[in-house]
């Protein structure tokens, strides 16, 4: 074992890695987050509230560089929240969201 | 070194108590008067009680508003598909309080800046979606109407328990609450909806810490009150002729009138079913809310055979004509016309079209507002006559269509550029009296309304107009390609945000209207932006999700055929 962050949310999502040197992931709080692939430094994060478990993905159009991912847990993603009080009201969307720069 | 960490802590703390004095304190009267003194907050429906929907914020502003982007998203409701919103978000001291289509209101953590935790939800347990346009505050309570069966709940802010809870339709199961209420001193003004389905709707007042009705006043006469004159059918429709209110009033301390625009009358498209003036449908009103006792009145279109319900704000402004101070009231009305009056009386000052298509009526007369071609002898108008369908010819292309113009969803007046911006709808539709000839032509396209029905020949888009509302001129209009179902802020930025039913959000230049930011985030809006700050920080926030009357406005629009719609509290800062 290299390196390990740990991560306060379930990650129903997965990993993606890119040449950019990053590791996007998910959360079950609703966070999307990308990650340094070699020291994993949290780099950049956004919430979106609902939470996920579908794994991100990357593609670039016109010279662009998109990184989607699609919001949504299923029951047995919500169901790891047992024990997360915090997220007892927490309220879920299926949208597919698309970051870029 | 510890010491050195915890310093800057403690200074931001004190520097954001000194922002917000009444951090977790009530909203007492007091702060609702001034509502326009916590600029980072949004403490009623239409931010304050004038209704101006001006937010005087500015950080974010013409100079960076390029680099706004999504802060976060609150998914709300998530019980079932085709979620709508029509709520404003309150917000007060870092907290946002929003309501949804199943009547649940949220309390939404938004201190941190980069994540609005539910903290809780208080479910009325409706079975049906209705709409439901949002909280009010009041001491220490959030009030919020529900539906199925209607009422008025107040729900403790801090815990998020019910306090009390109120029913209202009384012997009308059809009834319903859809609109903010308002709260004035120690009493919560509520307007009753519901009314294209046949009910006799009112303006009532309830005791804020209690919920006890006080004071209950339909906005159709029984035979014999004032105003009965004007139903003269034999058939009894004033039981059931609609009137409803369902967009939050304003106030004005001063004179201490609360004016509320009142709907349409029923059945919607056939006024030959009540001959008269159908008082006091489609009025502006103005009440004294301690006793509900009618102060004055206009009605805008009498005897009206089009949904022309002008239930939209009716928006206190203070400005100079000819030189002279005065005291107005302007409201942007479907029927297509900005009419601006004295606020003391509702005498008419300007009445102008704010749309260049307008064919009902031929204009407006400048003295008494009324449409130059109503005839006071007529017991059934025709007015202009191109939009009226009569036995002989039973179907008229009407403009603006029946849902406006302008209708909830709000327009916004800036005090800095001196106008009002009126999102308008721009598309005209086939409107009929004939209830047979609709049923009969659904396979045409005709859809079935109360008294006849209407079809939609053409693509319905929107406008986007700064008025001038102390003469009534356009000073400005610029045509957006989708439906703006959601409304207009304005804020001390320079800046007007709006949504359209695309799933865009977008920012324009208050003076030029030039098109300086936007986003598409796919589903549609039929709830108002408004603005809000925390920590130092601007933010803008609006929920997602359209109402099944807001999708139907895309019959036309075949590249959004296959859209999909989330209900979604978006928040965006720099």
């Amino acid at each position: 074992m290299k390196k390990t962050a740990h991560l306060r949310y379930p990650n129903f999502s997965g990993t993606l890695v890119t040449g950019g040197g990053l590791v996007f992931l998910a959360l079950m709080d609703g966070t999307v987050a990308a990650y340094d692939d070699t020291t994993l430094q949290e780099l950049w994060s956004i919430n979106v509230g609902s939470g996920f478990s579908a794994p991100p993905m990357t593609f670039e159009v016109n010279g662009k560089q998109y990184v989607a991912i699609v919001s949504g847990p299923s029951g047995g993603a919500k169901v790891k929240l047992a024990n997360s009080p915090e997220m007892r009201d927490q309220r879920h969307a299926m949208v597919l969201y698309v970051f870029g720069l | 070194m510890r010491s050195r960490m915890l310093h800057p802590l403690t200074l931001l703390f004190v520097a954001s108590t000194a922002l917000t004095p009444a951090l977790a304190a009530d909203v007492t009267p007091e702060r609702l008067l001034n509502a326009d003194k916590e600029p980072q907050n949004w403490l009623m429906n239409h931010r304050t009680y004038d209704g101006q929907r001006f937010s005087p914020l500015e950080r974010i502003n013409k100079s960076n508003v390029k680099g706004l982007k999504l802060a976060y998203a609150v998914p709300l409701g998530g019980g079932a598909g085709n979620e709508w919103n029509e709520a404003t978000a309150l917000a007060e001291d870092g907290f946002l309080y929003i309501t949804d289509s199943w009547g649940v209101l949220y309390k939404i953590d938004a201190r941190a800046g980069d994540v609005g935790r539910i903290v809780w939800r208080m479910d009325p347990k409706q079975e049906r979606q209705v709409n439901n346009r949002g909280a009010a505050f009041w001491g220490n309570l959030v009030i919020t109407p529900a539906n199925g069966p209607a009422r008025i709940i107040a729900t403790d802010k801090d815990s998020g328990k019910v306090v009390w809870e109120t029913h209202v339709a009384y012997d009308q199961p059809l009834l319903q609450i859809t609109g903010a209420v308002l709260p004035i001193k120690d009493k919560i003004i509520v307007g009753a909806a519901g009314g294209d389905r046949g009910v006799r709707d009112w303006v009532a007042a309830l005791d804020a810490p209690t919920g006890k009705l006080i004071w209950l006043k339909h906005t159709i006469p029984a035979p014999g009150e004032p105003g009965s004159e004007t139903w003269k059918d034999k058939n009894d429709t004033w039981r059931t002729g609609g009137g409803a209110v369902w967009v939050t009033g304003t106030y004005d301390p001063a004179t201490h009138q609360t004016i509320w625009g009142i709907g349409n009358p029923v059945p919607m498209m056939d006024p030959s079913a009540r001959p008269g003036d159908n008082l006091y449908t489609n009025s502006a009103v103005s009440y004294d809310p301690d006793t509900g006792k009618m102060n004055w009145y206009f009605q805008y279109t009498p005897n009206d055979g089009w949904d022309y319900d002008e239930v939209g704000t009716h928006i206190l402004i203070d400005g100079q004509i000819a030189g002279e101070n005065r005291k107005l009231i302007t409201h942007s009305a479907r029927n297509g016309v900005t009419y601006t009056m004295e606020r003391n009386n509702g005498q008419i000052v300007a009445a102008k079209p704010y749309m260049d298509n307008i064919n009902w009526t031929k204009g407006i007369d400048q003295k008494t507002g009324k449409p130059i071609d109503y005839d006071p002898n007529k017991d059934v108008q025709l007015y202009a006559g191109a939009a009226t369908p009569t036995q002989a010819e039973p179907v008229k292309r009407l403009c603006p269509n029946r849902t406006g113009g302008n209708n909830y969803w709000p327009s916004s007046f800036s005090p800095k550029t001196k106008l009002l911006y009126i999102p308008a709808m721009t598309a005209c539709e086939d409107v009929t009296n004939s209830r047979q000839l609709a049923e009969r032509g659904k396979d045409q396209g005709w859809f079935v309304r109360s008294g006849g029905g209407y079809r939609a020949p053409e693509r319905y888009e929107s406008n986007l107009t700064a008025v001038d509302p102390f003469t009534g001129d356009v000073k400005k209009t610029i045509t957006l390609r989708y439906p703006n179902y959601s409304g207009t802020l304005a804020t001390g930025g320079g800046l007007v945000f709006i949504a359209l039913m695309d799933g865009t959000v977008a920012a324009y230049d208050d003076t030029t209207l030039d098109e300086v930011w936007k986003v598409n985030v796919g589903s549609g809006f039929a709830a108002p932006p408004m603005t809000f700050e925390v920590n130092g920080k601007q933010y803008i926030a609006i929920a997602s999700g359209p109402s099944g009357a807001a999708k139907s406005k895309l019959i036309n629009t075949p590249e959004l055929k296959e859209q999909r719609n989330a209900m979604v509290l978006y928040v965006f800062g720099l």
